[in-house]
């Protein structure tokens, strides 16, 4: 430190607190967004002081009836919609996610590799209304005409359309996982002259194991969040579905569809802020898990 | 004169001639082999000439390229991106290694490669042992639990590990678990045998172990071994090969590499005055 | 008698099972295909949706369509998508404004200030968590909080804020991750010459980090700009003339292709402004994809 200018020298060390205290604070304000937000939902669903409905029936039994008398609010309709759509979502996305994941890792030579990242990227760029918008103008009206339909939309279609919305995000995940695998490992198989698929099913997919939990997780939180598409495109009835060839109401396109109805304060106003608290809880649930395996997937690349 | 101008002075061929003295047919024959790794050549026109039943030692400093020679015996340097063979033949008992139509997964059955750190594939002991030989199915009727215990024994761990087949292999400690990967290796029924700092990571007991091991496997098949320890060379190599910056500089009988070497840098190396 | 050559490519005498190790290769070469196959419709899939949009949207694209207002019966049906444009920009502009600052700040103090420490930890924890919130929830709590319980009414001042509620985690995010990324050689080198945090982050680690920050923003502006969820409730109107104020709704593209779609008021302009919304999300993340090229960093 230059001893002729101690003054300087302290401004200098003295804006640096400061620098850094505003940078805290920046911090903390963004965290309280969080829970400010986890607060408010408990609050406007009143779930603490309890709105009449026990969780059985609310998520079960009752069907979505504001209009009847008397008014009923459960959302058993929407919880299978999303159930569906979803599960639909994953078991389309899931192979085909892999698939390009390992692709990309360890088969694609390294010119396709630059191309399949921003293709991904595209694809996980396009918003949810635009998806919405490609599944009606393709789908919607193709199945009208192909099966006879009054209406192409079902909660098929809302599930096709999906998994390629979740695809990116678990392809690119996946591949990530298979990067990760130590290369002594992959050594040691190949020096025996084996096949790289003999060596991927006996030992390199245990090695992948917790980082395509991840993969999973993160496409099921995403299924489960997105909205618009499947707002326009599973066909919005309250009636519980039976088959994928139904129309339904996935949770997102509940609150959608209702809140704009709603008087607020009122007792449907409530039973759909506790709906959103309810996937709020499992969306955060499933990203506390994937953040687990993803600390897996660290120790097992320092390993 | 320095060491690198003696090395441009070379001519690219083994410094003994016209072939090594030694009762044993060539196994290995490596000409004018020259690797490039992300475009940078590792490798310049080495020349390798390598009888069957010995132990061969590839000496020299660190980042000289003889990881990546081993490697290039048994075709494993193509699972490395952006690393390439450019030039030059490696021939084996006769036959081409590079040819054209030559599946590499079969050179690496017949050429066998124990790798530097031991590790255990997320299998059972057994499990490990028998990894390639399920694979390339070569048990020609032999019941598997024979099999499995022929190469334990060979490798020196039949006793040890003898009541617990089925276990994880994972549990094993270090110097068992190079005995392993020895045994896996040995298993494929191999012709000749790579050896990359088998012991870097072991104990002096785990070590002493490993190299009876190979004085006794050389007596069946060519034993190609890379080691940083000099002394090591010294107890088991019947030859010796000298790679620096990618060139070889020498190579011939061990006793002659390590009491009269023809080239000064060499000399150096095996003195201890550079390392 | 197999040819020397030949022992080499089919197991000769030495091995047993020649029949097997052909049959696993076969296998291998299927697996293989199929794994191609995969990359091949994961490369599509993305060029099959722009082209479609592109082949039914180019014809909409003119001068009228991005810059009259809606006109027509039912209203949409023809004229223009400006205030729609004019209002996903409002928004993006103000929900930027607000997060920026907080977003940079908490990921320089992450980076820099309060590495190691279980509390950045726990802060990175939740804020990825934020990044992580379904868009209809932010919609959800910011009718209820901004609109209905702090009274600013649908409007863009809400709608801005609720954008910035989602655009805060990924700045923040990558922000964090542009600043890890720099070596730290460089941080050693400059401190032990006894400057301080703030003057190492201004001449030594900004102008390697900044170009990942950019790209972050960038990500996350166009995240934003095409959600509609959030701005449904909050901040949406179905037709306007134009013009903005802080405590109006305001039209959005997003919102505005979702009404002509859902009301069936006309395809032809939701090709439109599909594509106009499309072809500015890829402006904007091919323009992020530029600066990570040119940055060399590694920046995420």
């Amino acid at each position: 430190m230059n001893p002729s200018s101690p003054r300087i020298g302290r401004i200098r060390y003295l804006s640096d607190a400061v620098v850094r205290g505003c940078c805290l604070l920046a911090l903390c304000l963004g965290i309280s967004f969080l829970l400010l937000m986890i607060g408010f939902m408990w609050r406007e669903s009143s779930l603490g002081i309890g709105f009449g409905i026990n969780l059985y029936h609310f998520l079960v039994k009752e069907p979505w009836a504001p209009l009847a008398t008397p008014p009923s609010y459960g959302i058993a309709h929407a919880v299978i919609s999303t159930l569906l759509v979803a599960g639909l979502s994953l078991v389309l996305a899931v192979p085909l996610g892999f698939g390009i994941g390992l692709f990309t890792a360890e088969i694609a030579p390294l010119p396709v590799q630059q191309i399949m990242q921003p293709a991904l990227e595209v694809l996980a760029g396009i918003p949810s209304v635009v998806y919405g918008f490609f599944g009606y103008v393709t789908l919607v009206k193709s199945f009208e005409g192909w099966f006879d339909m009054p209406t192409g939309e079902c909660l098929l279609i809302a599930g096709i359309i999906l998994a390629v919305m979740i695809l990116p995000f678990i392809a690119s995940t996946a591949a990530e996982t298979f990067r990760s695998i130590p290369g002594e490992l992959k050594d040691a198989a190949f020096s025996l002259g084996v096949t790289h698929l003999y060596a991927s099913r006996r030992i390199f997919w245990r090695a992948a194991l917790p980082g395509l939990f991840a993969a999973v997780a993160l496409g099921m939180a995403r299924a489960l969040g997105e909205t618009l598409a499947v707002l326009m495109l599973a066909g919005n009835s309250v009636a519980v579905p039976h088959s994928l060839f139904d129309r339904g109401q996935p949770l997102t396109a509940l609150l959608a569809t209702e809140l704009g109805e709603t008087a607020v304060y009122s007792v449907k106003y409530q039973a759909l802020f506790a709906s959103g608290f309810f996937l709020l809880v499992i969306v955060l649930g499933i990203n506390i898990l994937i953040w687990i395996m993803k600390q897996k997937v660290m120790q097992h690349a320092h390993a | 004169m320095t060491a690198r101008t003696e090395a441009i002075r070379l001519p690219a061929v083994p410094n003994d001639a016209p072939l090594p003295r030694s009762r044993y047919p060539l196994s290995f024959d490596v000409g004018f082999l020259s690797v490039s790794f992300h475009g940078k050549i590792t490798l310049k026109d080495v020349a390798a000439a390598i009888p069957d039943r010995q132990v061969l030692a590839v000496i020299g400093p660190s980042g000289a390229g003889k990881s990546t020679f081993l490697r290039v015996l048994n075709r494993t340097l193509e699972i490395i991106p952006q690393a390439r063979v450019v030039r030059g033949e490696v021939h084996f008992k006769g036959e081409n290694l590079y040819g054209r139509g030559v599946d590499a997964r079969i050179v690496r059955k017949r050429i066998g490669m124990v790798h530097q750190k031991p590790l255990a594939f997320p299998l059972s002991i057994r499990e490990n042992v028998l990894f390639g030989v399920r694979f390339h199915q070569h048990w020609q009727g032999r019941p598997k639990d024979e099999f499995t215990q022929t190469y334990l024994e060979r490798a020196g761990l039949w006793e040890e590990v003898k009541d617990r087949l089925r276990q994880p292999a994972s549990a094993l400690s270090v110097g068992q678990l190079q005995r392993l990967c020895i045994a896996r290796a040995l298993a494929n029924e191999p012709e000749a045998l790579l050896m990359d700092e088998p012991c870097s990571a072991l104990d002096p007991v785990s070590t002493a172990r490993i190299e009876e091991l190979i004085l006794g496997l050389k007596e069946q098949l060519p034993v190609i071994i890379v080691t940083h320890n000099l002394a090591q060379a010294r107890r088991i190599a019947d030859r010796c090969l000298f790679l620096a910056d990618g060139v070889c500089l020498e190579q011939g009988p061990a006793d002659r590499i390590f009491t009269d070497p023809a080239s000064a840098r060499v000399r150096d190396f095996v003195t201890g005055k550079i390392g | 008698m197999p040819t020397p050559e030949q022992t080499l490519k089919y197991p000769g005498a030495t091995m047993a099972a020649g029949d097997s190790f052909r049959r696993a290769v076969s296998r291998d070469r299927f697996f293989q295909g199929l794994l191609w196959a995969c990359g091949l419709c994961g490369f599509l899939l993305p060029v099959a949706i722009i082209a479609y949009l592109l082949s039914g949207g180019i014809h909409s694209l003119s001068r009228t369509f991005i810059f009259d207002y809606p006109r027509g019966t039912p209203l949409g049906a023809r004229g223009g998508i400006w205030p729609a444009i004019q209002g996903s920009f409002a928004l993006a502009a103000l929900g930027l404004g607000l997060s920026l600052p907080l977003a940079l700040g908490g990921g320089i103090y992450l980076a820099e200030y309060g590495r190691g420490r279980a509390f950045a930890t726990v802060v990175r924890f939740l804020v990825e968590c934020l990044a992580a919130v379904p868009m209809i929830i932010y919609g959800l709590f910011g009718y209820a909080f901004l609109v209905v319980f702090l009274k600013f009414g649908v409007s863009l001042l809400a709608g801005g804020i609720v954008l910035a509620f989602i655009m805060f985690p990924i700045i923040l995010i990558s922000v964090q991750e542009s600043l890890l990324a720099v070596d730290d050689a460089y941080r050693d080198m400059a401190l032990s010459l006894g400057v301080t945090r703030f003057y190492l982050f201004r001449k030594v680690l900004l102008p390697q980090a900044w170009r990942g920050m950019v790209a972050g923003v960038v990500l996350a502006v166009g995240h934003a700009v095409g959600s509609a969820a959030p701005i449904l409730f909050t901040a949406s109107i179905y037709f306007s003339k134009g013009g903005l104020d802080l405590r109006e709704p305001v039209m959005t593209l997003p919102t505005h292709l979702y009404n002509l779609v859902s009301e069936a008021i006309s395809f032809d302009q939701a090709f439109g402004t599909a594509l106009v919304l499309i072809l500015g999300l890829l402006l904007f993340n091919t323009s992020a994809l530029l600066l990570r090229r040119i940055g060399g960093v590694n920046s995420p």
